[in-house]
């Protein structure tokens, strides 16, 4: 069992405050997603600042960037206990971030963070597309051409991506050639002439405003292309699969924010509950206790190193179960109109179906698991040969940065290429 | 169920026509009401019915209204051949769902396969459809149990998840279908 050190403890306690002040903003933003709410409160700061190691938030004493995966399931979870449509309707580096944190060269780096710093900056993070998001390898979004100044030519479509209408600046993942090395990732400004997104419709999670983005021959200059200073074997796809590895215990962190949030609710509405409507919900609680502590140790795995996103993916699996199952056991509980009778909760219904696609499907994530359990790391490398993982010291998010780490380029690539999205 | 033609109240839903089928199902003026006095009607029901209901929300599918309302206290809820008519009627919704599915798979692909020929994805297909037969072999019974409702909601969750991003969208099959999970809390389960 994993326990937080004091600093994450603190930061723990002040989070769940940080959520609650979102949770007032909820209904309106569900019911009208293009008005940003919240902006000013303590999640949105936090948010802002994740990964941007120059410019930390000092809570207590203590300073949080959150660069290790740790630090952000354990905000991510508070915050979307408050509410999962506001959280990630906040500016920030977002995925991006990370993404930028691996890949980006110095310059890229400063460029990026500089300006999610200065500026109240919404980012974007386009890998999807119209023809299947699960098989990343597939994108098709062209950037093999490179016009007379030097420029690349960016050429596609992209669907789903999250907050793109409000974003400035995001990260584009194209094609430069065939097969898995051509794939690369670059970093766009929203403003460039050719680039249009248009938001859909959505059922749940609306704050996050996913979007349609059409790329007609948006220039992009050489000094933006991520990782252009690494082999071509450790940028692209493969980049790509680390990202994930180190984002995913943070999405099945928001789908048990969402578990938590039906969860407290059905407690606070049924006070009196007994016989099997109390085993209900207390099965639910110790469930949500035992998803967390997953979540944490898929966590500490990917903060040791960025190739486990193994357990992350068995984690997010189970997260998002999870969050579905609470919110219509929530639901069952109140009886007959439950959903008219308490949106809130119907919108946590509809939010908990979201988390499924973000960052692979389920599907995705148990085929990625499987494979852990085949080569033996599911558990991550420190682990025996029976799988049983090692004793995790608390304090485990002290432990070193990953921000800018070299992606080493050999031996210590994903030997099968499995890894999921 | 007397009057009431549920298998062909089910066709109709599997051609994704639910305004329809609901039509099919709602001949007279009466409002049918849940347990606990609220109603979910297509705003032709509501109009030809005018009933002394406040009206609490208005939910969009392809281009028919529907709006939610809560009745008077003593409304009269809804006869049980009126509730297996709406069993049907899901059932229809959700058999189109899986249609939506298939369609939807047998065009994407993993790799060079077909995401239809996945394993997973194709255990997913099977069990979908022996739901729906669980679902028809009970609805033979006059007493057909509450939970069919709710087997129908999960088979509904994991056709939707089948169906990927595209299925959480407000304009696409998960909408229908968020709107059968609807019918069902109005009408499904009993009273407490
Ligand atoms: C709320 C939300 C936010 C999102 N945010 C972003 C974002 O910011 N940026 C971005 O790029 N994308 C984003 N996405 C897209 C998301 O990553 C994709 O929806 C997801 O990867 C699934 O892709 P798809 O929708 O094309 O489904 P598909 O890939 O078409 O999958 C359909 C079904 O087939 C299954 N399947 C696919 N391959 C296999 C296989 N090999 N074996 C078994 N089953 C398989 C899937 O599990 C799924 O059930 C977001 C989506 C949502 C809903």
């Amino acid at each position: 069992m994993i326990k937080l050190d004091d600093r994450l403890a603190t930061l723990r306690r002040h989070a769940h405050e940080w959520g609650r002040e979102l949770r007032p903003y909820a209904m309106d933003l569900d019911a009208d997603p293009a008005v940003p709410r919240a902006l000013d409160s303590m999640a949105v700061r936090y948010l802002q600042r994740v990964l941007v190691p120059e410019d930390p938030l000092v809570v207590d004493g203590h300073r949080f960037d959150g660069v290790a995966a740790l630090e952000r399931v354990v905000v991510f979870e508070e915050l979307c206990r408050g509410d999962a449509g506001v959280t990630l309707a906040a500016p920030g580096p977002s995925l991006s971030g990370v993404l930028i944190a691996r890949l980006g060269d110095p310059a890229q780096r400063e460029y990026f963070f500089s300006r999610v710093r200065q500026e109240r900056l919404w980012t974007f993070f386009a890998l999807t597309e119209p023809s299947g998001g699960s098989d990343a390898g597939g994108l098709s979004t062209d950037l093999s051409t490179v016009d007379e100044t030097g420029n690349h030519r960016l050429n596609g479509v992209k669907r789903f991506v999250g907050s793109a209408r409000r974003a400035r600046l995001g990260t584009v993942f194209a094609r430069t050639r065939p097969g898995p090395l051509g794939v690369i990732a670059v970093l766009v400004d929203a403003a460039d002439p050719g680039f249009q997104a248009v938001p859909l419709p959505m059922i749940g999670l609306r704050g996050l405003e996913i979007c349609a983005i059409d790329l007609t021959d948006v220039a992009v200059a050489p000094q933006h292309v991520l990782g252009r200073h690494l082999p071509p074997s450790a940028r692209g796809l493969w980049s790509a699969v680390q990202t994930f590895n180190q984002l995913r215990p943070g999405v099945a962190a928001i789908a048990l924010g969402i578990a938590r949030a039906a969860v407290e609710y059905i407690r606070a509405e049924r006070p009196g509950a007994h016989g099997t409507d109390l085993d209900r919900i207390e099965r639910l609680e110790s469930e949500v206790a035992s998803v967390r502590q997953l979540i944490w140790a898929a966590a500490v795995a990917v903060d040791r190193n960025p190739r486990d996103g193994y357990l992350a993916s068995a984690a997010k699996a189970r997260a998002v179960r999870l969050a579905e199952e609470a919110t219509l056991g929530a639901l069952a509980l109140l009886g007959p109109g439950a959903r008219l009778d308490h949106p809130y909760l119907d919108k946590l219904a509809r939010d908990a179906r979201g988390v499924e696609f973000m960052e692979g499907t389920r599907h995705i994530q148990r085929l990625n698991a499987s494979q852990g359990v085949i080569n033996g790391r599911f558990a991550g490398r420190g682990t025996d040969r029976a799988g049983a993982p090692q004793p995790v010291a608390a304090g485990v998010a002290d432990g070193p940065r990953r921000t800018g780490r070299r992606v080493p380029a050999d031996g210590d690539a994903d030997p099968d290429g499995t890894d999921g999205r | 169920m007397s009057d009431l033609d549920g298998p062909s109240c089910r066709a109709t839903a599997r051609r994704g026509d639910l305004a329809t089928a609901f039509g099919r199902l709602h001949r007279t003026t009466e409002i049918p009401y849940g347990d606990r006095g609220h109603a979910l009607v297509t705003e032709a029901v509501l109009r030809r019915c005018d009933p002394d209901a406040i009206e609490l929300r208005r939910i969009v599918v392809e281009s028919t209204v529907w709006v939610a309302l809560r009745g008077p206290s003593d409304a009269p809820p809804a006869p049980l051949a009126w509730r297996r008519g709406l069993l049907w009627l899901r059932l229809g919704q959700s058999q189109w769902l899986l249609d939506q599915a298939v369609t939807y798979l047998s065009t994407r692909r993993s790799g060079d396969e077909l995401l239809v020929n996945q394993q997973l994805v194709r255990a997913d297909l099977a069990d979908a459809a022996t739901d729906h037969a669980v679902v028809e072999a009970y609805l033979d019974d006059p007493y057909a149990t509450p939970d069919l409702h709710t087997v129908l909601t999960r088979t509904d969750r994991s056709l939707l998840r089948l169906l990927g991003g595209s299925g959480f969208l407000g304009d696409g099959p998960g909408q229908a279908a968020y709107l059968s999970e609807l019918l069902a809390d109005v009408y499904g389960g009993g009273p407490r």
